[in-house]
This record gives structure tokens, sequence and C-alpha cells, in this order.
């Protein structure tokens, strides 16, 4: 789901700029203001941005710009005066009072409304190329104490029961095949993590009532698809999945938790709701 | 032969003798001598009243492994044998008070793995990962500020200033950054403290942001209302005038007019727009320089230094510096903590779904954290949708409204509305002679506290009352209630009249998946409630929004958990009556004194106040509301005041009207 967007506002009839390109957090809202009747936008961040003063024609809530479902973003005309989408030919057709306009990711739409043209602009979608693999393992190494990223370009991670200790080993090929492989040696593989053949990162557990993916444990053999700000968990030890083009992260202080989350330090974690303010970052380059 | 690295188990052991929090594992990884006390220069620094400066070293050469006391106070003992100096093998236990030390039998390093199975894997080895036996996670590895801070009481500026760490003196830092931090500064600042006398510490350059967040995800634009008082104004610490002149000032016709001048009797109370409290709250940062005086950073700690002030360890965000350079100490003779809500509350039923059905985590959503996508996709679907909300406060009636404006464009859209028990009209709490309106299972109330706890006489009844009875006075006086709306009341009404809401009674025990009815159709919930009868209702619904509120748990904010921990400060507690006498619950916040100063953390001069959610079951009950952060600023700086300690002038009345009049201008105090 895209989270932000990019927004523009120049005046309609002499096109001046009235507030160059900016990138916003959604929900967002375009509406007047005081008495003055300052143009604002309130993002999702908290965020306020003004647009200059005298637009008494602009509603308290004219244009609302929220994540739709999936990817994609929604645009709502809420205004008493009205909201017209320009077209290609320069044709405006108006939404109408609570009418929508869905965008899909990397869109770009022009809206005209009480003499200003506001340009939306939906985020692309971030391209994953399965030619050079961007996710890392990034983990605590208990002999320097610093963190350390490990990438699976062609490699998998093997974590293996070793007495108290688990071990982490590389291993060629594919995670299944390096699963097979370790079971075959009489390895005690509590966990791979590794390419899945077709572009993407896996993790197979090993030894069911081990390893939990995201906080939910995993069965025996069961497969959960990697992604960035993934975690797995194996005896108290938290390893995360990031992605090198992403780049950050926010761990999650609650010590039941531990996540990662997107690097929003002001939204609370989404897997226990702790504020991330107090997080510890991650970061992993290419 | 002693093969290195030559591993210890480290496990503290409490009072009653069983070993407390995670062990860990000491790596001496080559020969030599290894201190171990509470002193600076040890290389192993444990804390504890019974453990020497040196106390014991650890002696390692590549013939043996040896422990020799250091003429310690208390001793040191081997397998429970009092020691001077002994060889140690495998297994043997070393104690000192409070703490055990274990030699444990030699990792397998990587240079003597050679074969698992008969496999060569020597080169294979990223990493091994060391296990505690414990449950509870290992803390995160911290440099900064744990080297200067960890088990002291007491730092001293010399120490921080060793540490290489930039460290900056103010007089008042003002820990949170958020609107309590930003009202206590304002306060001081309309005192006549100069802003450059004063930091205010947070990770959100806008003191209003994280309100903000929790308004907009909980369905409050900037031009829907809150449920607060026209006189309650952060940005204003004399109240007048209030939001509602100012509205009526700005023309909001007849109706309006009537509802200022008549309210809370002749018509509902008035409560400001939230962006009108926005944009004053902008106006009054700017007048009192609030970008000169904030600082973004996240506080890591607090200490008292042995000069009589405290130590703030923070971590700048954004800026230039980077890595270590980002790390620093502000010396400070009074700090005032705000640090808000730590956490949503994800109740277990909650909790356990999202974490086993990860890929549903769309369809359920607590208020308090986007999900607008869910009223898009509500809207978008002109089919049938059911949507549960749970819970019967404000934010559900606010969750509800927006849910019956989304009806416009999806009729199909059916609300059921979850709560623990219905609630007749002669059920709402009762306080003395005074019961709660109860309008459709929902306790009315114009705020969320009958407005004498604010300023009247239950405001003094309370704060001159005991623990306990300030504990069962809350109770009474608080609990869930609505905001006093006749359009939400309506559209409860019309709902149930046209059967597009329902209310449904009992604890939800249970979520369940349902998988997608078809193609472009999302997955829904099947919701099992434990109804008043003693039977299970199951409903299939396409959407959750939890209304469950904020997690007031101290506990959950790392800086507030290290100032317990170190400190040992009491805090508040719960308390509830049961067959007629005073239980003591959960506890809640931090105990602080009528001037809201946290006493426990009294150094010299120094002092440290507190304010908002994290002083709950303290002096005040609204402590979480405008005018509560406002009466906590007022009685701290007029402690401040009384005390003489810290250079803060009276505000006499000559003093305060001419301040307001300035406030008027927009003149900077």
């Amino acid at each position: 789901m895209s989270e932000e967007v990019e927004l523009s506002i120049r005046n309609a009839g002499s096109g001046a700029v009235l507030l160059a390109a900016q990138t916003l957090r959604l929900p967002i809202e375009i509406g007047r203001f005081g008495a003055a009747n300052v143009g604002r936008i309130s993002a999702g961040d908290g965020r306020i941005v003004h647009f200059g003063e005298g637009f008494g024609t602009l509603s308290r809530q004219h244009l609302t710009i929220a994540a739709g479902p999936g990817s994609g973003i929604v645009v709502t005309d809420m205004s008493s005066n009205g909201v017209s989408q320009v077209g290609q030919a320069g044709a405006a057709v108006p939404l109408g009072h609570g009418g929508t306009v869905r965008m899909s990711p990397g869109a770009m739409r022009i809206f005209e409304t009480v003499g200003l043209q506001v340009t939306v602009c939906a985020p692309k979608e971030a391209q994953v190329d399965a030619i050079g693999q961007p996710l890392h393992l990034v983990y605590d190494s208990s002999s320097t104490g610093r963190l350390k990223a490990l990438d699976f370009d062609g490699v998998s991670i093997a974590l293996v029961e070793n007495g108290a200790e688990v071990l982490m080993r590389r291993r060629k090929g594919t995670a299944m095949a390096a699963l097979e492989a370790a079971r075959a040696e009489g390895a005690a593989c509590l966990l791979m993590i590794g390419p899945d053949g077709a572009g993407g990162i896996t993790a197979i557990c090993g030894q069911g009532g081990e390893v939990a993916h995201n906080r939910r444990m995993m069965e025996a053999d069961e497969v959960a698809a990697m992604d960035h700000l993934d975690t797995v968990e194996i005896r108290g030890q938290l390893l995360r999945i990031m992605s090198a083009e992403e780049g950050k992260g926010l761990s999650c202080t609650n010590t039941r938790c531990r996540q990662l989350n997107p690097y929003l330090p002001g939204e609370n974690c989404r897997y226990c709701g702790q504020r991330l303010g107090d997080g510890i970052s991650y970061w992993v380059h290419s | 032969m002693i093969q290195f690295p030559v591993r210890f188990r480290v496990r503290q052991i409490g009072i009653d003798g069983n070993t407390m929090g995670p062990s860990r594992i000491l790596l001496c990884e080559e020969p030599g001598r290894f201190l171990i006390g509470k002193s600076e220069e040890a290389d192993v620094p444990l804390t504890g009243d019974a453990v020497s400066r040196r106390h014991l070293s650890l002696l390692l050469d590549t013939h043996d492994v040896r422990v020799r006391d250091e003429s310690s106070t208390n001793g040191t003992y081997v397998n429970g044998t009092r020691v001077d100096e002994v060889v140690l093998a495998v297994g043997d236990q070393i104690s000192i008070p409070g703490w055990l030390l274990e030699l444990l039998a030699p990792a397998d390093s990587p240079a003597t793995v050679t074969r698992i199975a008969g496999v060569a894997v020597d080169e294979s080895l990223v990493s091994r990962l060391i296990m505690t036996d414990d449950d509870t996670p290992p803390p995160p590895r911290r440099t900064f500020p744990d080297a200067e801070f960890d088990g002291k009481e007491m730092v001293s500026i010399e120490a921080l200033r060793a540490s290489g760490h930039p460290v900056e003196e103010t007089r008042f830092c003002a820990v949170g950054g958020g609107l309590g931090s930003f009202v206590w500064v304002d306060h001081l600042r309309c005192y006549g403290v100069p802003a450059s006398d004063i930091r205010a510490i947070g990770t959100e350059e806008v003191c209003y942001q994280t309100y903000k967040r929790y308004c907009k995800n909980s369905q409050i634009p900037d031009h829907e209302r809150l449920r607060s008082n026209s006189l309650s104004r952060p940005d204003n610490i004399w109240g007048f005038p209030g939001y509602a002149m100012r509205e009526v000032g700005k023309g909001i016709g007849v109706k309006g007019i009537f509802q200022v001048f008549g309210e809370p009797t002749l018509a509902e109370s008035y409560t400001p727009r939230a962006g009108d409290v926005f944009e004053s709250l902008d106006i009054e940062a700017k007048r009192i320089g609030w970008s000169e005086m904030f600082i973004k950073a996240q506080v890591l700690g607090l200490r008292k230094t042995s000069d009589g002030r405290y130590a703030v360890a923070f971590k700048l965000w954004g800026g230039e510096a980077s890595g270590m350079a980002r790390n620093r100490y502000l010396i400070a003779d009074v700090v005032h903590l705000s640090t808000g809500y730590p956490a949503t509350r994800f109740v277990e039923d909650f909790q356990t779904f999202i974490t086993n059905h990860p890929d549903n985590r769309a369809q359920v959503a607590n208020a308090y954290e986007p999900h607008d996508q869910i009223y898009v996709e509500a809207e978008r679907r002109g089919g049938p949708v059911q949507v549960v909300v749970r819970g019967r406060g404000i934010v559900a009636s606010r969750i509800i409204q927006r849910l019956h404006e989304a009806r416009k464009k999806n009729p199909g859209i059916r609300i059921l509305h979850s709560m623990r028990s219905p609630l007749g009209p002669r059920d709402g709490a009762i306080f003395r002679k005074a019961r709660r309106l109860v309008r459709n299972n929902v306790e009315i109330q114009p705020f969320n506290w009958p407005k004498s706890c604010w300023g009247g006489d239950l405001r003094v009844e309370y704060e001159r009352a005991g623990e306990e009875d300030r504990g069962i006075m809350l109770g009474q006086l608080g609990g869930t209630t609505t905001a006093e709306r006749s359009d939400w009341i309506a559209i409860m009404d019309r709902g149930a009249e046209e059967g597009w809401y329902r209310a449904v009674y009992g604890n939800i025990s249970a979520f369940q998946p349902i998988p997608s009815p078809g193609p472009d159709q999302p997955d829904g919930v099947q919701i099992s409630i434990d109804t008043v009868e003693g039977n299970v209702e199951r409903l299939n619904a396409d959407y959750l929004i939890d209304c469950t509120g904020l997690i007031a748990d101290i506990r959950r904010a790392p800086l507030l958990a290290d100032l317990l921990d170190t400190y040992h400060l009491p805090r508040n507690h719960a308390w509830r009556m049961q067959d007629g006498r005073a239980v003591r619950g959960a506890p809640s916040g931090l105990r602080a004194s009528n001037d809201f100063e946290i006493e426990g953390l009294r150094n010299g001069n120094g002092r440290v106040y507190a304010a908002g959610t994290i002083t709950t079951g303290g002096p005040y009950l609204a402590v979480d509301s405008f005018l509560g952060l406002q009466y906590s600023a007022l009685r701290s700086v007029d402690h401040l005041v009384t005390e003489r300690h810290h250079k803060v002038r009276d505000l006499g009345p000559l003093r305060s009207f001419g301040g307001w009049c300035r406030w008027m201008v927009g003149a900077r105090p």
C-alpha cells in the first residue's frame, strides 16, 4: 500500500506555482482554514502545509487523498463547489460530491477546482530486480556486538543446532535444496533461509515449535515467503530481513515484540501497538 | 591446555535467591587478568551494594583458569566455599553477593569444528548465536549511554565529559516534546524564563503531531470537533478568550452563537474544531520561540548528577551528525517528563489474530492506527459489507459516524456494535446522588470527567484524599463514556430503526479468518462472542474496528522503565470496591506530589516534574486532558517560584495582565 504521494498546486488561470511539489504522507486533506481563508494541506503524519490565503470558495474539507485498497490511492471530492479531473485531451470531468478517482501506482492526475490546479502523483511501487537479490539478513553478532548484514546472492543461510548454540552456516543453492542437503548430512537444521529459485527469498522451518516468523510459530517444513522487515526468531535471537533498496527499519522496543517496522518514528508498531519513537533503527546499505 | 575463548555464564541473583533477568555470557578471548567489581576500571562491572569496587580477578593463562579474591569486603565463594585464590574446573560456580558466574565448557570454535556428520563445514560458519536458558530476550546492545549510566544512580559531569560525547548545559529541560512539554515550556516562557535557558527534546518537530495523528486515525479530521472545553487552551495559559469566542468572531451563524452562549444547559456543550486547536498552537509556538528551544532527538536515559542536577542522554535525529556523533548529554537543573501514551491497546484476541493471520491484517484495525483503507474499500464494494465496531467510548461513536458517512456511497454497509453487556437507562455510573445518562447502551457525558474534576469541588476533594480514596474516586468518576452529541444519538436510533445498526452483547472470545468469497472480494473475519446468556454467537464480518483505546502502562516506555528500575520509584495504583472494601489493583502512573514533582528523583536543588498520562492516579483526575496538562504545568512552575532555587519569578496580577496583553497582540514574552 502506498504511504506517500507527491502533490503540487498552481493557479489555474495564471499558472503561477502556489505550492511546489511536496511529498506528503497519506491520508491528505486539502481545505481552507481560519478567518483569512488560508489554503491548507493536512498530511497523515501531522504535517500542515499552507499555500496562500483568500480561498473563500475552497471548502473546509475540499479534497481528500487516501491510500486505496491494495496498492494505489483514492482521491475524493468533498467540496461544495466541485472538483474536476482534467483529461489528457484537456476536457474536465466533474467528480461530483463524494465522487472518487482511483489512481494506480506511478499514475499522475490533474484536478481543477475553484481556480486551483492540483497535480497528484501516486508513488511507484518498488521494483525488486530478480537478478542480484536486494534482501539481506541482519543480525546482532554476538562476538563483535555489532550489526551484520548477509546477502543471499546464490546462497542460503542455515541455522543449525549445536548443543546450546545455534550456528549460522552458508550453503550454496536454493533454500529447499540446501535444506535437503543439510538433512541428508544429518545436521539438525532448525531453519533455512535463502533464494526460492523464482527471484524471492523464503524461510523453511526445519523443526516445528522452534522458529517464529513475524511472531507466529512455524510448523515443520512450513515455507514462508520473506519480505523487507520480516523477522525470524529462534530461541530468543531475532534475525531481520531487510532490503538494501528500502534501507531502513525501526525495531519495536517492546521486549515481547522486537519486530521490525517501516521507518516511521511517529507511528506505532503494527505487531503490538508500541510507539516506535523510542525504537532502535536498523539499516542496510547495498 | 585451555581453549580460548573461555566462557562464563553470568547470572544476577535476587534477594529471594532466584536468578533474575537474562543470563549473559562473558567471553574472555585471550589470556590475561580480568577484574570484576563495582569500580569503573573493572573489566566486568557488576552492580550491587555488597559488591566491592575491586572484588575479584579472573586469571587466565594457557594452562589454567583461576579466580582470586581482591580483598573484597564480602568475600568470593567457589562452589559454596570462601576462597582467596583457586584453580577452576568446568562447571565451577563463583558466587559474590548478587551474582553467580559459572565456568562453561569450551565452545566449538570455528578453528576446531572441522566436520559435522562427516562433511567439512569450517568455511561456511558465519556466526554463532548464543542462547540463554530463560525466555526473556537478551537486552538490546547499547553502548550509549549504558557505558556511563548502566547500574548507576548518580553520575559525575567529569565522567560524562571524559566519555567524549558532547555535553551541553541548560536550566530547564522538557522531555517528550509533545503537548505536555509544550504547555510546561509555554508557562515557563510566560513566567519570564528566556528561551535560551530552556530545551525541549522530542522526536517530532510539531508538538501536537502525535495527538493529531491519533485524531486523524480515529477519524477526527481538522474540521471535526474534539471533546474539549472552550477555555482549555494549551496555547493560552490564561484560557481567555476561549475557542468559542474566537469562533464567534469568525462568524458561526445564529445556531452557533446560541450554542456558545446557551451551553451546557440550553444547548449541547461547545467543543472546538481540531484544526482551530492546531492552528492556535502553531501561532503560540512561533510566539514563544519553540523551534529555538526544540531538539529533535530521542531521550535514552536520565540520571542524577553529583552536583545536584540531572544528565539527560539523547540521540539526535536527523541533521548532519551521524553515527556516534549523534549521542549527546544535556545537563539540566530542572527536568519535566511528559512522554504520553506508550502504545495502542491490542487486546489479547486481537493480538492473537494478527500474529496467527498476518495476511488478514487489513481486515482488522485498532481505531488509533491508520485504517482509512477499510472505509475506502467498504464504500467501493457496492454490495453488503458488515463491520464490527468494538467498544462504547467516544472513538467508537466517531467510527460509527464515519461508517454512517460511508453508507452514503454504499448503503449495503451494516454495523454490528460489540459491547460487553447491555446498559439500560438506569444502569449509568452513580457518584453520590448523580447518575450518568445512558442512551443506546452508551454512557453520555460532555467531557471525559465531570466538569468539577478540573477546577471545582471534586478537584479539591480528590487532591486532599489519600491514595485509596483517590483510586476509588478515579474508578467512580472515570470509565468509558461518549460525548453528548445529538447527531451520534440520531445515527444509532435511525440505524436500529432501519436495520443497519445492531448492538451485540458479550465478550469477544476469538476471531478466525474466513476465506475470500470470490475474486476481488477481501477475506472476512468470523467473530465468536460469549453472550451474556451463556451461548456462543458467531458473526461473519468483513472488518473489525477495535476502539479499546491506548495503553497507559508506563513500563512500556523504555525511558520510564529504566527510571523505575534505577531509582525504585513508587507508583500509583488502581483501586476498586469489592465486598464493601477497597482492593488495590494494577500499578498505574508515577507517584507525584501535589505539585507534580517526582520526589523520588529529587537531587539537592534539582527537581523533576511530570505531566500527562504518566501521572495517572496522582494528584489530579483529568491528567491527560488539555486543562490537565495546563494545571500540572501551572502547579509545577508555581512550585519552582515558591522554592526560589531556580530564579523563576512570580507571575503576580500585574505581570500576568501584561503577559496576557502580549499574548493578545502576539508579542514575544
